[in-house]
């Protein structure tokens, strides 16, 4: 028998069951970091298990769009599941800046499940130190 | 004893209060889960999280699926003892990262630990753990004794 423990799982069971009845959500979101720099900004995903081509990252509007979706684990025949807690199936997220963005530059890496999309800043949106003559 | 006016509208603000508190209690609660069991509790001054699990059990084999995007493979430690498999380590905040002003953090970073006691005895020697696309996958073959056996029947 499989023992349990930590208690927020024991709570996270009882929804669990209630939810994946008819109506489990099949849309989740991506924890994500957004940290700011002088003349960019990184946007951090994590995103374990999804592979490069199952990733649409899309700058439209000046609104970054990250979607995909993690195709569940393929239970072999004879397997059975003991424990289910990875939930994450298609998933989207859309972030818009406060400032200006140069859209061609946008770069995207993912490894070991960790998606890093440096996003420059639009030259009028960097800092510009003035010279005092 | 002086009699004191009855005032609704206090009662009504503490009771919201009760009621905004359980709220928020469930709400938090109901972000664990939706984030697939990760959990951050700083009320208590420590950074913990516990990564989503998944466990197949096959005829011949346990298999065991961490969510650890991430995590460096050398921050992980698996170990077997008497039946019960820990897995435990840190996700480390990039120094990189820690430069800039933050918008957004929702990542969890700290320590974890999960252990499981497995439902029968596996073979010390053959454990595999291997770290891809940020899933930690271990293979526990069963002890000789575990496996399903077919018995025929014989017919006198």
């Amino acid at each position: 028998m499989l023992v349990r423990l930590d208690y927020p799982q024991t709570f996270n069971n009882l929804i669990e069951n209630i939810l994946t009845q008819d109506f489990a959500p099949r849309h989740s979101h991506p924890a994500i970091d957004i940290a700011e720099y002088e003349n960019e900004s990184i946007v951090v995903a994590e995103l374990p298990g999804v592979k490069k081509d199952e990733l649409r990252i899309t700058f439209e509007n000046d609104v970054l769009t990250v979607a995909g979706e993690r195709k569940p684990y393929e239970m072999p025949r004879d397997g059975r599941v003991l424990l289910n807690e990875m939930r994450l199936r298609e998933f989207s997220r859309s972030i818009e800046f406060p400032h200006a963005i140069d859209g061609d530059k946008i770069s995207a890496d993912l490894q070991n499940g960790i998606l890093k999309i440096v996003v420059p800043k639009a030259a009028s949106a960097r800092p510009r130190t003035i010279e005092v003559k | 004893m002086s009699l004191i006016r009855w005032n609704p509208s206090r009662d009504l603000a503490a009771w919201s209060s009760d009621i905004f508190n359980m709220q928020r209690e469930i709400n938090r609660l109901f972000d664990t889960f939706v984030r697939g069991g990760t959990q951050a509790d700083e009320s208590f001054g420590l950074t913990y999280w516990t990564p989503a699990v998944d466990i197949a059990e096959r005829d011949n084999e346990y298999v065991v699926k961490v969510d650890l995007p991430g995590v460096e493979k050398d921050d992980v430690k698996i170990t077997l003892v008497s039946g019960v498999l820990t897995i435990r380590g840190e996700k480390k905040q990039e120094n990189e990262s820690k430069t800039g002003s933050f918008h957004r953090i929702e990542r969890s970073y700290g320590s974890f630990q999960r252990s499981f006691t497995l439902p029968s005895s596996v073979r010390n020697d053959g454990i595999d753990a291997v770290y891809k696309d940020g899933i930690l996958t271990i293979t526990l073959p069963k002890a000789e004794e575990a496996k399903p056996k077919q018995i025929e029947v014989r017919v006198k």
